[in-house]
């Protein structure tokens, strides 16, 4: 069983629609200082539900595994990471690897909180979302089926599958206590591997049988925090402890993996 | 040259669009808009010509203005450039008097000189203390500081200086994201950035300091700060 990280989201709810431009200006000046290359703006458009027009911007890394976006609700950033190097990880080597939860952490509290700020707003919510994808023999992806869901003894064991339980958890941010969701979201099913090179939109290169894991630490809807753009600093770089904490509760049936924090 | 087939520019108070097209200065060839997203950087930096030109027209494609960019420009100064030619300005941000730390540009500056060539000495205010107490107190603190970090982490030296500059910090101005970092550097292959660290949480001294320490006193792999990192768990229990 080998278990890697796949993707991670920050996610910071915010109104944009009354910017003023230079956060725009600002904003890509700072990412240039990321030290993550020559970040591409791109404008977007589009529907949201309800047929209301919006415009966005989008910032990508060149090797589009950093992704941030401002939408008139919402700012954030999502990571592909890349496949961790081998042997201890060490903040001497050139890159830095940025592909742990905490190190996506770091990135991301600083983008979105520098955003928030060069916005003047503030967050009414908060989110996280860490996703790793397992791949092991079809007998090995069996286990957690078995653990999670009870199905008909007529049927084989099913080749694709959800499972998804959602809690109320408050938390401690600083002094503050916040009222979150923790979701644990698994699915079993095929999902693509993708090559991510410099300067080139992501190739698909195969199709991979395998099991999705997601955890997903948000504040919760019917809340309307206030939170300045130093909350959401600490929430994220909070997170990565939540995440870890909260998937460790579960008996997945995993065997032999390692958790992807 | 591989830029803007089109942009969307919202204007200043409305909706309507802008297209953008850019043209290297020797063909005059403009490039009309097609798509509903553009690229601004990447195009333009890695042209061969020395200069383009930046046209922009309005919703109805009529040129309203064009501006002239070199090769290399960064797509910030070209959003800027930008901005000029569709008459959007930007206000200027009033600073209060007296801040050690004028802006994001200077901090970053200020403090990561002072993390290189300011030595620490103990007893005594490490000038990034300061620095940092003030930006703390600012908002997007947190992400200045972060951002401090992440500059001056391939240096063993800075980040050594950074915690202990950190430590001298209360952990009221510090609770709920140094501990991240922390558990970051105390991985990190440098004694010296270890023990930077294991000095900032001996003095912050909260539970969650107390755990990482124990957490590290359990691998650490010098033999003298893993007697160090003993002493300290116990001084602090």
């Amino acid at each position: 069983m080998s278990e890697t990280s796949t993707k991670f989201q920050a996610v910071a709810f915010a109104t944009t629609t009354n910017t003023p431009h230079r956060g725009i200006v600002d904003l890509a000046r700072h990412l240039e200082t990321a030290g993550l290359g020559e970040w591409q703006l791109s404008l977007i458009t589009g529907t949201a539900p309800g047929q209301t027009p919006f415009t966005g911007h989008e910032y990508r890394s060149p090797d589009h595994r950093w992704i941030y976006r401002i939408l008139p609700t919402q700012l954030s950033v999502l990571h592909i990471p890349a496949a961790r190097s081998q042997g201890p990880p060490s903040i001497d080597q050139q890159p830095v690897p940025l592909d742990s939860p905490l190190d996506f952490a770091v990135q991301s509290a600083r983008i979105l909180s520098f955003g928030l700020q060069r916005y003047g707003v503030r967050a009414s919510r908060a989110a996280v979302l860490l996703t790793s994808l397992s791949t092991a023999s079809a007998e090995d992806l069996a286990a957690p089926c078995h653990k999670l869901l009870r199905t008909p003894s007529a049927f084989p064991t099913p080749f694709e599958w959800n499972y998804r339980v959602a809690y109320r958890q408050d938390r401690l941010l600083g002094e503050r206590q916040l009222a979150t969701n923790s979701i644990l979201s698994v699915r079993r099913g095929q999902f693509t591997q993708q090559a991510h090179l410099p300067g080139h939109a992501p190739v698909a290169l195969a199709q991979i049988s395998g099991l999705e894991l997601t955890t997903d630490i948000n504040t919760v809807s019917e809340e309307s925090y206030s939170l300045t753009s130093d909350d959401v600093s600490r929430f994220i770089m909070e997170s990565p402890n939540w995440h870890s904490e909260f998937r460790d509760t579960f008996d997945i049936g995993l065997a032999g993996s390692e958790s992807a924090t | 040259m591989r830029l803007l087939t089109n942009a969307t520019f919202p204007s200043r108070g409305e909706e309507s669009a802008y297209g953008v097209a850019i043209s290297p200065v020797a063909s005059r060839r403009f490039y009309t808009a097609e798509r509903s997203w553009c690229r601004t950087s990447g195009a333009v930096l890695e042209s061969a010509r020395p200069q383009v030109i930046v046209s922009v027209t309005n919703p109805m494609g009529h040129a309203i203005g064009e501006t002239v960019c070199s090769a290399g420009t960064s797509s910030a100064d070209l959003l800027t450039q930008l901005f000029e030619v569709l008459q959007i300005t930007q206000p200027a941000e009033a600073e209060p008097q007296g801040r050690v730390v004028p802006d994001y540009e200077g901090f970053l500056s200020t403090a990561t000189t002072s993390l290189k060539e300011v030595p620490f000495e103990d007893g005594e205010l490490h000038p990034v203390t300061t620095i940092l107490s003030e930006v703390l107190e600012r908002d997007a603190g947190v992400a200045w500081v972060l951002a401090l970090w992440q500059a001056s982490k391939h240096a063993p030296g800075m980040v050594a200086t950074f915690f202990r500059a950190l430590g001298q910090l209360p952990i009221s101005a510090v609770r709920g994201w140094v501990h991240g970092i922390a558990q970051i550097a105390l991985k990190s292959p440098s004694v010296r950035v270890r023990e930077g660290v294991v000095t900032a949480l001996e003095s912050w001294g909260d539970p969650r300091s107390l755990q990482l320490l124990k957490s590290r006193g359990e691998t650490e792999t010098s033999p003298w700060l893993r007697r160090y990192i003993a002493e300290v768990i116990t001084d602090l229990h």
